[in-house]
């Protein structure tokens, strides 16, 4: 009997298709970053961890931003044409302490964001506490602008992220790579939903296929000229059902590595033992089981405090189409 | 009456507790309230709107709470509820509270606006959300659980714009007796009625048990709290001054005496004289159920009356009757005179068949009520004299159904017929009683639910107010239900709320009325659009022997009162 897919092995990616793929492999490493299997284990004696004695924290606190474009713009002076938008961001923290899980404080953003370098000297409003402030990026491709707003929203995310570390014995999961510009807080990790970059070599990739939930790789660490070194591992959350791809339920980890590696083996052990109790079911979240539930529900309430889209592009539109009118016709 | 607010009350008499939601459609005539974070609104609270509209007037949208609910903002999973209590998922719980308005000031139907803020009422704004500032005659029928008062307008309760009170509810746990009770304390103690007190009347029909046997002795049971609930209405509480008790004679010839239970003390007897069974027309009420569709034997009835109350005409002597030539002293005499030809002479062309089922129903009904129509000498002067007293108790619930019957439809017919006479709506008359569906019923005709459905129909002009109970309203005449201003609902059995008659109650009056505690009621009137769900305080007079105060354990202040006032 022929085989359904000609012999090839296909399997599913778990996220909904809307979403793109959780495993996103681009090319082949060679972006000049140095990578290090010798941390924690030899690489020739690599095997799955499985914490058992990982204390939980009492408090975790996960920090986690959206954002949407409200309207696009295209605008003209003399005859250059530039990209623009107005956009919209929150950014807020959920803490969980044992049987609770609360939402923390939250920052909404708001910006005018032009490319090719053009800017507005003044802030932007639209209506009462609908204040667009004013952002440029020099870059000139239709999707800088929305790019900027995306870093724009990483530096609010890195505060927010450095707020909830300090002062306290608090556990940071903050959305994505330490892109930080500065260093981290020794106790926040970054957690990396869509797997775009292995960091492995495919040596490894049994490995991962055979990963239990729950359990975790050994610490490996990235090395950068651009960036502060970081410790990384992978996390199993939730076990493949079948028909799945090999590398399902998997997130990666990173910690700065200035905090050693007895440290960062400690908060591996912590996060392989927390986060696959936070895994939602596929039928809740459409990026199960990476987008954690605290993550999603700290999504769904940002959204929430963004307003409601129609209304707000519909009061932008209603300010511009109104500006246009009153210009003198040139 | 009208209590004035404490000093410090006033303060304390509105909180914000929240802003109108847009997330919900909200109309002039009703709205929901989202409930901000460490506030509460619960069921039954009144709440204000104030809002200046854009041409400069200020609105006020009074209304009833009379849903509230929590639930999870967003497009939740049911399963969020675990994951938020394991303490994985954050939630946000959404408060919110659904408000029928109950008055607008002024009387502008625009819908409030979203995000105002919204207040609970209490003290005046109270009365003033539910319109009680309106009314000129006002009665307290209760308290609300947060202990404002409930007033009835009393110009629907006197006949000035309408009349009667319909309670309804289960047996047992609806306290219908007790709140039909309350109400004529209310009537008879608050200055509502005015002058009108001194001299109006109330007939109470003691249905069942023996709970209006009391209600001249004090409640042992009252305490401070009892007391503080009559304070807060207004009203003084103790046992009702003016009573006459009635029980049914007993059976048996010589001295009347009264067919009591446990209470001995102070209870006269009642029957009828044959003469005045014959001169009054009373035959028909010997046949309690239904002749509808028997007009032949209706007939027969008819003509009988009609040669007895002739007879009666020419007899003058009370308390005998002479009929054919033959001296009846009692009811038995009677019966067996209609048994031979007298009754064939009296009704000539009637079919024998007709005459035999007149007779056999005739002979039953003699076994149960016989007793209470003689004609001999003892007999005079025992009828009841309803307007001696301000409270007359006529007891019933030891007689046969049709001996209840007879009882009640010759009283009322007497009452109808007196007040008639005398062309005045004044003095008025409150007749309470229970188990409406059996002498009004909705099915079938009887001579009994005629007369309450002209009491129903005429009785306001001419100052007769029923307060009628019954268990299930959808079973009573539904002309005597739909006549009555005030409508007054206890704990109801689920597939009796669903009926059509509880449409006033609304979806979730009729839910919260299968979980009405005894002492709660929902009330109905015509001048507030939602019914209000109220408490009343436990009855300051006795319900049961062991109530009386001074009684019940102590065996010899009960053979005192025995021989000292009888």
């Amino acid at each position: 009997m022929g085989s359904l897919f000609c012999g090839a092995r296909l399997r599913l990616l778990a996220w909904d298709a809307e979403y793109g793929p959780e495993v996103a492999l681009d090319a082949p490493v060679g972006n000049g970053e140095e990578v290090d299997l010798a941390v924690e284990v030899e690489p020739a004696r690599w095997q799955p961890i499985q914490p058992h004695d990982a204390v939980r924290p009492a408090r975790v606190v996960f920090v986690d931003g959206v954002r949407r474009i409200d309207v696009r713009l295209l605008g003209t002076r003399g005859d250059a044409v530039f990209h623009g938008l107005f956009g919209s961001y929150a950014v807020g923290t959920v803490v969980l302490q044992p049987g609770s899980a609360r939402l923390g404080t939250h920052v909404v953003g708001r910006r005018v964001v032009l490319g090719a370098g053009e800017a507005l000297r003044e802030p932007v409003t639209i209506a009462p506490a609908l204040t667009y402030e004013p952002l440029s990026t020099p870059e000139r491709e239709p999707d800088a602008p929305l790019r900027a707003l995306q870093s724009d929203m990483r530096r609010v995310e890195e505060a927010v992220a450095r707020d909830a570390a300090a002062g306290g014995d608090a556990l940071v999961v903050a959305d994505g790579p330490l892109t930080f510009e500065g260093t981290p807080g020794e106790r926040v990790v970054g957690y990396v939903k869509r797997v775009h970059d292995l960091h492995l070599p495919h040596s490894c990739l049994p490995l991962l296929a055979a990963l239990p939930a729950g359990a975790r790789t050994p610490l490996f660490a990235l090395r950068h000229s651009k960036r502060f070194a970081r410790y990384s591992w992978f996390v199993r959350l939730a076990a493949p059902a079948p028909g799945a791809a090999s590398l399902y339920g998997l997130a990666r980890l990173e910690v700065v590595a200035s905090i050693g590696a007895e440290a960062a083996r400690a908060l591996a052990d912590q996060t392989a033992a927390l986060l696959p109790g936070l895994a939602p079911s596929p039928v809740r979240d459409p990026r199960s089981p990476q987008n954690l539930l605290p993550i999603g529900g700290l999504e769904a309430h940002l959204r929430t405090r963004l307003g409601d889209r129609r209304v707000v592009a519909a009061a932008i539109e209603r300010a511009v189409v109104k500006e246009a009118l009153h210009e003198p016709t040139s | 009456m009208n209590r004035r607010p404490d000093p410090g009350e006033v303060a304390a008499q509105t909180t914000p507790v929240g802003v109108v939601l847009g997330s919900m459609d909200a109309t002039p005539l009703e709205f929901w309230i989202g409930v901000a974070e460490g506030r509460a609104v619960q069921l039954d609270d009144l709440v204000v709107v104030e809002e200046r509209l854009p041409a400069g007037d200020t609105i006020r949208f009074y209304g009833l709470v009379d849903q509230v609910r929590k639930r999870y903002e967003g497009q939740p999973f049911d399963s969020d509820a675990f994951r938020a209590a394991e303490g994985s998922l954050p939630v946000q719980i959404s408060y919110a509270a659904h408000v029928q308005v109950t008055r607008l000031d002024p009387e502008i139907f625009v819908p409030p606006q979203p995000g105002t803020e919204a207040r609970v009422v209490r003290g005046e704004d109270f009365q003033r959300a539910l319109s009680f500032d309106r009314m000129h005659k006002r009665m307290p029928i209760g308290l609300t659980r947060t202990g404002e008062v409930i007033y009835a307008n009393l110009e629907f309760m006197d006949g000035t714009r309408g009349a009667h009170a319909s309670i309804s509810g289960a047996s047992g746990v609806a306290t219908k007796t007790s709140y039909a009770t309350f109400l004529l304390w209310s009537l008879f103690h608050s200055e509502a009625l005015g002058a009108d007190a001194t001299n109006a009347k109330a007939l109470v029909f003691n249905v069942k048990g023996e709970d209006l046997l009391f209600l001249d002795r004090p409640n042992r049971k009252l305490d401070a709290a009892m007391q503080q609930a009559y304070a807060r209405l207004g009203l003084k509480p103790g046992p009702f001054a003016s009573v006459g008790i009635w029980a049914p004679a007993k059976r048996g010839r010589g001295a009347v005496m009264p067919d009591t239970g446990s209470r001995q003390d102070g209870v006269q007897p009642y029957l009828w004289t044959l003469h005045e069974f014959a001169r009054e027309r009373l035959l028909r009420f010997c046949f309690a159920e239904s002749t509808e569709g028997r007009s032949q034997l209706g007939y027969v009835i008819h003509r009988v009356e009609r040669e007895l109350e002739q007879a009666a005409r020419t007899a003058q002597a009370d308390p005998a009757l002479v009929v054919d030539g033959q001296q009846l002293t009692t009811f038995e005499e009677l019966v067996d005179l209609l048994d031979g030809a007298t009754l064939d002479s009296m009704v000539r062309g009637a079919a024998p068949g007709t005459l035999d089922a007149f007779r056999r129903r005739l002979h039953a009904a003699a076994q149960r009520m016989g007793h209470l129509v003689r004609g001999d000498a003892d007999a005079t002067g025992k009828a009841v004299a309803w307007q001696d007293r301000q409270v007359t108790v006529v007891d019933i619930h030891a007689l046969h159904a049709t001996a209840q019957s007879f009882v009640v439809g010759v009283l009322l017919k007497k009452m109808m017929e007196e007040k008639e006479a005398k062309g005045t709506a004044r003095p008025l008359v409150f007749v309470v009683l229970d188990e409406l569906n059996k002498y009004a019923p909705r099915e079938g005709d009887s001579p009994i639910r005629d007369i309450l459905l002209d009491i129903a129909e005429r009785g306001r002009s001419l100052g007769i107010s029923l307060l009628g109970a019954q268990q299930t309203a959808s079973e009573v005449e539904r002309r005597v239900v739909a006549n009555a201003a005030l409508r007054v609902v206890g704990r109801l059995d689920g597939a009796e709320a669903e009926r059509a008659e509880y449409a006033f109650l609304g979806r979730v009056g009729r839910q919260r009325a299968m979980l009405l505690q005894p002492g709660t009621m929902i009330v109905a009137q015509p001048e507030i659009p939602v019914p209000v769900l109220l408490t009343f305080p436990f009855p300051a007079w006795a319900t049961r022997p062991d109530e009386v105060a001074g009684d019940g354990s102590d065996p010899f202040a009960r053979a005192r009162r025995a021989s000292g006032r009888g």
